[in-house]
């Protein structure tokens, strides 16, 4: 098989694996499936891009500017469309339909602001997209950072779970009145995750931009692969996101390059849909038994 | 009721009163329907103007009607069609054939019996399919060979070059120019690259006895391009033919050839030649590229781009919502459209659509701004291959190029 | 659902009205005119919302993909149409069969997940489906899509746009009745239960399996429908007209009329495809609109426009209300049933490492009143579900008169003349206390889905019989009182008297009821007590979980104590509530706080 394809698996992995990690951080203390988030990761790359190559921000400046903004997006997603829904229901779903509609409406807000056209975002030096070849692959240094960055993530992010606010959301997702009782604030948690995964989905909409272009129509693509990661590694569980985005990815390449490149999508629902019916618990997770 | 003033006014006033509101008719329809008093002289021409205003594809497609506004300008400036002023009837598509049909229905409504617009293949050939039943004279910016069949779209008029001549002088340049055997293509998989590909593969064939040496096709959404490119160099392709119609896949394109080192020719669809590009790729990765546009917008070291066409660069470019788009509304047919339609019928002195279509059938060079245009029954094409030449992508940012001037390359 | 005589007498006077100008709109137009155009394209997206809405709206299947059925139908009638020349009648049934068996297809993966992985899960496949429509070109014809499709024809006469408006209207009228019709049947009852409380589904024999495939079946038809109408209409079928934000917006359009509403989905087709058409200056902002539309009415009126309507409507007319006409007070009559035998054999139930069950025993005799007791945690609610077939056994047996059921489903078992209680009352919150009763006849009726679709009259009178038959359950545990009160605004003590009368309106030989007495009054425990002995009078058997000790004293014969999945010990009340080890492990405490 073609070596290449590995490392176009990668690099598509990485991506995919971090937006599912950012819809784990927002799902764990509220059981909430962001529909906005490939929005909010294409909001991140769009803001970034304009900051560094619009307004002419150093590029760690626009990379803070940039984690605010989407973090207090995410914020605001979660105090207008999310926590009035669950004060009304705990197990309803009508926050499929209210993040739905913060994706239209950021979507249409920043294809206005912006318009279609992508904006280029080189890497920051010394990393390049200009390739090498090493031990027979064809790689490029920014590939290599962005998988490094990506385990790096994922690793603290588990280790951050082990803190005693990271128990605490952990609690929360159990059993919520569990842990308003042990004087858990699960209001308070909800909303830092929210914080924290819109931060965490600008990252990744920057780290994005160099290989997909930051463009506007860069969310539902994102939005579909992200959600087979969380999915297919088991809702909530980082390192489960993690190898199932590169799962994914790699499944993408190898799809692309044996039937048409057209069928990758196709390759990759038949392949999700396949570990869900088998697992709807995905690969990683314990199965959970109905309760009556 | 007082009858008194009524007897003194019938008495008194009579004539003075029948003047007075005859007077008053003319200031009120003079003041609140200039229409009116237009129609009394001569009623405007009416000509549907099809276009996204809204949706995705509206920023880059809107300004692509520049070239016909500027000929409506032109002439009703100079007194009109017959003295009938052209007015436009717009009406938004969102560049969706979807939506085509409808706006044929709200045209046709309006007494339209023009209709200039839509733009892209697969919206073209949605609204012809209704216009055709209409009996409605259209231009459309279509480069699929279709839409030039004049047997098939009796009242469609292409007026631009299709795929079959774009493919024609890629295959020629590449094979004959360059002598080059291994030759790759490189499509988009939309109607458009569909029916370039195949024309491409043809010629090849059928001209130079070549065949493909590798033929890779791309969905327009893909995020990653670096699989075809570097498929296309292990192939050991040496000149690639690239039917590219947008500028984000284009430059995906070129940044993976200059992050490989490789830089074979290219030559492609005149869709690459838009100045978005050089913000997404350095100039140096498009140096080998070439893309087919039409010989009086182009300059060589001894030749300089005809009058006319520089007289319409200086037009174009006093209006602000052209910029970046100047190539692609100086290839659109609407401004020759409009010209043709003005000599069409002032030569038959009529408006009627089945004498139009008629007197069409039989024009013999035409002088338009993209070339010389001559139509038959069959064919409404018009344009003539030899007036699609190759020019560089590169010439672009040279001071000649006035926005949508290009150098044309050697042996062109 | 049904109310009194004025609240809704101006409703049907605004919905008659409204069919009637649709129906003559055409007389005002002309042939070729725009709005007609436009008012046939609406006709066609009704047709589809309205499926939608079965679907999402009283089925609870969220379903982002619906443009995938419109568009085989479009694809299916304008390909055979254009290019084997079949006539639109054919060619309309094969769109709405292929369709259909799309939908029954996207039906499976909806058994296994929950709500919103489907929504996921159908959304990816809008989006999948829109890349493979231009990327079957040898099919589809690509990105130019099926153009010049002919209009319909009847013995040579050819539809014009007048007649083909007609068409359309008609078929989104018959849509609307059949629609309306399953909704006000056992099978909208059972939708609203899969959607609301499966576990009440399961307890009624309804196979939420077969509701969901049922609904699809149904919703992909009427789209299967509207594709075929749509191919005619538009006249040109292109991949662009079904892209994901097509489903989308058919989402939008449910969801801003009302979900699982009868006239949401025509009241979100006009508001969501007709404004525009109005608002042209308001084009490039439609989108941004729709979002924040979208978002405000989920947050304040999640039953969208037509919900609000309701609402409104309800609130003026309360205030001239009418008292609901008084029945006729036949004393009650109720059938005797020969009770089922429960008996249990060494059953093992396990979750991860815990035994739940370890090796239980129980027999409740045919007629009898069984209790199980037990501190909490110590498996009494997880033996009634392993009978009911909620869960399935590790070993062991369980035979319900005489029938082995381990292993059964849990509809099937309930089939067999089983009713349930809940812990927690799992009713349907929207609907009335009446309809609540009446899911429990699921099984019992006997019209099938066509006579009820078409309202046939034996369907008709078979719920005039359900309905009487109800009312008297309702009464014989004394809540008729509440009977047209939507089930979620009763109080709670009375919500588990309902629970039993939906048991009791199935039918019931033996009865599993599952705390019945926690959190009644002293007046609401005498009447359940009161009750129990009625029912048993009626022969059914009853098994009883309970904390409430002088209630199981009173009215079981036989009692049960399990503490940590295992039996601690069995025999009548007054023997077991004597036994030591029982008074150690469990009465302790407990006895001396219910003996005060």
């Amino acid at each position: 098989m073609d070596p290449d394809i590995l490392v176009r698996g990668l690099t598509a992995g990485s991506l995919y694996a971090l937006v599912a990690v950012s819809f784990n951080i927002l799902y764990r203390p509220t059981n909430v499936f962001n529909f906005a988030q490939g929005e909010l990761v294409m909001l991140g790359a769009m803001l970034f891009a304009a900051g560094k190559s619009t307004v002419g921000l150093p590029w760690p400046l626009a990379l803070l500017a940039t984690l605010a903004a989407v973090g207090t997006l995410g914020l605001a997603e979660e105090f207008i469309a999310v926590a009035p829904i669950l004060a009304r229901s705990k197990t309803g779903t009508g926050w499929v339909i209210t993040t739905l509609a913060i994706s239209l409406i950021v979507s249409n807000l920043v294809g206005w602001i912006w318009g279609p056209d992508p904006i280029l975002v080189k890497p920051p030096a010394p990393l390049s997209l200009d390739t090498f070849e090493f031990a027979g692959l064809r790689l490029n240094s920014y590939v290599i950072a962005l998988a490094a960055l990506t385990i790096a993530l994922v690793a603290l992010i588990e280790r951050a779970y082990r803190t005693l606010q990271g128990k605490a959301v952990l609690a929360v997702a159990e059993d919520r009145e569990a842990a308003l009782l042990r004087g858990i604030n699960p209001a308070r948690l909800s909303r830092w995750s929210f914080f924290l995964g819109g931060a965490f989905a600008g990252l990744t909409g920057i780290l994005a931009a160099p290989i997909l272009y930051a463009s506007t129509s860069m969310g539902p693509a994102l939005l579909l692969k992200g959600f087979a990661a969380a999915a297919v590694g088991s809702i909530g569980n980082n390192r489960g996101a993690l190898i199932a985005g590169y799962l994914i990815g790699i499944t993408e390449a190898v799809g692309a390059s044996l039937l048409s490149p057209g069928y990758q999508e196709a390759v990759v629902f038949l392949v999700v849909l396949t570990v869900l019916l088998m697992r709807p618990q995905g690969l990683f997770g314990l199965a959970t038994t109905r309760t009556v | 009721m007082n009858p008194g003033p009524t007897i003194r006014f019938r008495r008194d006033g009579g004539i003075s009163r029948r003047s007075l509101l005859q007077t008053a008719t003319a200031i009120g329809a003079s003041a609140f329907a200039p229409g009116f008093s237009a129609y009394a002289q001569q009623q405007a021409f009416k000509i549907g103007w099809v276009r996204p205003t809204t949706g995705r594809l509206a920023s880059s497609f809107a300004p692509l009607y520049l070239g016909g506004l500027i000929a409506i300008e032109e002439i009703n400036a100079a007194g009109g069609i017959l003295g009938r002023q052209i007015e436009r009837v717009e009406e938004d598509d969102e560049a969706s054939p979807a939506k085509e049909p409808g706006i044929v229905r709200k045209l046709r409504e309006q007494d339209v019996s023009v209709i200039v617009g839509p733009t892209g293949s697969s919206q073209s050939l949605a609204s012809l399919a209704a216009t055709t039943q209409a009996k409605i004279l259209q231009s459309t910016y279509a480069a699929a060979a279709e839409a030039g069949d004049g047997k098939k779209y009796p009242y469609h008029y292409q007026l631009m070059f299709n795929t079959d001549q774009q493919a024609d002088v890629c295959a020629t340049y590449m094979a004959k120019t360059l002598g080059l055997k291994k030759i790759g293509i490189l499509q988009e998989n939309t109607a458009f690259g569909e029916q370039a590909a195949v024309s491409t593969k043809a010629i090849l064939q059928k001209k130079f006895g070549l065949e493909v040496a590798s033929h890779q096709v791309y969905p327009i959404t893909a995020t990653d391009l670096s699989a075809y490119v570097a498929n296309l160099q292990k192939a050991g392709v040496d000149g690639v033919i690239a039917w590219i119609a947008n500028v984000p896949n284009a430059a995906m394109i070129f940044n993976t050839m200059k992050t490989l080192n490789w830089f074979p020719p290219v030559t492609g669809h005149s869709g690459l030649m838009l100045p978005a590009l050089f913000d997404l790729v350095s100039a140096d990765a498009v140096k080998n590229v070439l893309a087919t546009y039409y010989r009086p917008f182009t300059w060589t070291d001894t030749e300089q781009p005809g009058l006319r066409q520089v007289a319409f660069a200086k037009r174009l470019a006093q209006f602000p919502e052209a910029k970046g788009y100047e190539v692609n509304v100086a290839a659109s047919p609407y401004y020759d459209f409009i010209y043709l339609l003005k000599s069409a019928i002032e030569a038959e002195k009529s408006f009627d659509v089945e004498v139009l279509q008629h007197a069409l059938s039989s024009v013999k060079d035409f002088k338009g701004l993209l070339g010389n245009i001559s139509l038959t029954a069959h064919n409404h094409c018009g344009i003539d291959i030899t007036d699609v030449v190759l020019v560089s992508i590169a010439s672009g940012q040279d001071a000649r190029a006035m926005g949508c001037m290009r150098a044309r390359a050697p042996n062109q | 659902m049904a109310a009194s005589r004025a609240t809704t007498l101006a409703p049907l006077i605004t919905q008659t009205a409204f069919v009637a100008v649709a129906c003559v709109f055409p007389l005002f137009v002309g042939s070729n005119s725009y709005a007609l155009y436009v008012a046939t394209q609406l006709g066609v997206y009704i047709i589809a919302a309205i499926g939608l809405n079965l679907l999402a709206g009283y089925a609870g299947q969220v379903s982002l993909g619906h443009a995938a059925f419109v568009a085989i139908g479009a694809y299916a009638t304008a390909l055979l149409m254009v290019d084997h020349a079949w006539s639109f009648w054919a060619a309309s049934l094969v769109s709405m069969a292929l369709a259909t068996g799309l939908g029954m297809l996207s039906a499976l993966p909806s058994f296994r997940l929950s709500t919103w992985y489907f929504a996921f899960i159908t959304l990816a496949f809008a989006l999948v489906f829109e890349k493979m429509i231009v990327e079957w070109r040898w099919l589809t014809k690509g990105f130019a899509g099926v153009i010049g499709v002919p209009a319909p024809r009847i013995f040579g006469y050819e539809f014009g746009p007048k007649i083909l408006y007609l068409l359309v209207f008609a078929s989104a009228v018959v849509a609307f009745l059949i629609v309306r019709n399953i909704v006000q049947s056992r099978f909208g009852r059972a939708f609203v239960a899969v959607r609301d409380a499966p576990a009440a589904a399961l307890a009624v024999g309804a196979s939420p399996q077969s509701m969901k495939m049922l609904a699809f079946v149904i919703a992909a038809a009427m789209a299967g429908a509207a594709g075929s109408l749509f191919a005619v209409q538009k006249t040109v079928v292109t991949p662009d007209d079904f892209t994901a934000d097509f489903s989308i917006f058919f989402v939008l359009t449910v969801v801003l009329g009302g979900l699982g509403t009868l006239w949401g989905p025509v009241i979100g087709a006009f508001v969501f495809f007709l404004i525009p058409e109005f608002l042209s200056s308001l084009q490039s902002w439609r989108m941004l609109i729709y979002g924040c539309l979208l978002l405000v009415l989920m947050l304040f009126a999640p039953h969208g426009l037509a919900g609000a309507l309701r609402q409104a409507w309800r609130r003026y007319a309360q205030t001239q209300k009418t008292p609901a006409a008084a029945r006729t007070d036949t004393p009650v009559e109720h059938v005797a049933v020969a009770g089922l035998a429960l008996e249990i054999t060494g059953l093992q139930k396990r979750f991860g490492g815990v035994a739940a069950l370890d090796d239980v025993e129980f027999i409740a005799p045919a007629g009898s009143c069984s209790a199980i007791v037990g501190p909490n945690g110590s498996g009494k609610t997880t033996l009634l579900n392993v009978s009911g077939g909620y869960y399935l056994a590790d070993a062991g047996s369980v035979r319900i008169g005489g029938v082995e059921t381990n292993g059964m489903s849990a509809q099937r078992i309930a089939a067999l003349g089983i009713g349930r209680t809940f812990q927690t009352p799992r009713l349907l919150n929207e609907l009335a206390v009446i309809e609540n009763v009446m899911l429990g006849a699921y099984r019992r009726e006997r019209a099938g889905f066509a006579s009820t679709a078409l309202r046939l009259p034996g369907a008709r009178a078979e719920t005039r019989r359900m309905r009487a038959e109800a009312l008297d359950h309702l009464e014989f545990v004394g809540v008729a009182d509440h009977a047209e009160d939507p089930a979620g605004e009763v109080p709670h003590g009375q919500q588990r008297l309902i629970e039993i009368a939906r048991a009791l309106m199935g039918g019931a030989r033996l009865i599993m009821l599952d705390e019945p007495a926690a959190g009644l009054s002293m007046t609401e425990l005498d009447r359940l007590d009161q009750l129990l002995v009625r029912i048993r009078k009626l022969g059914a058997t009853i098994v009883i979980v309970e904390h409430h000790l002088d209630l199981v004293a009173s009215i079981a014969s036989f009692v049960t104590v399990l503490d940590r999945g295992k039996i601690l010990a069995s025999g009548s009340p007054a023997d077991v509530f004597k036994d030591e080890r029982v008074l150690q492990a469990y009465m302790g405490d407990r006895a001396l706080r219910s003996g005060a």
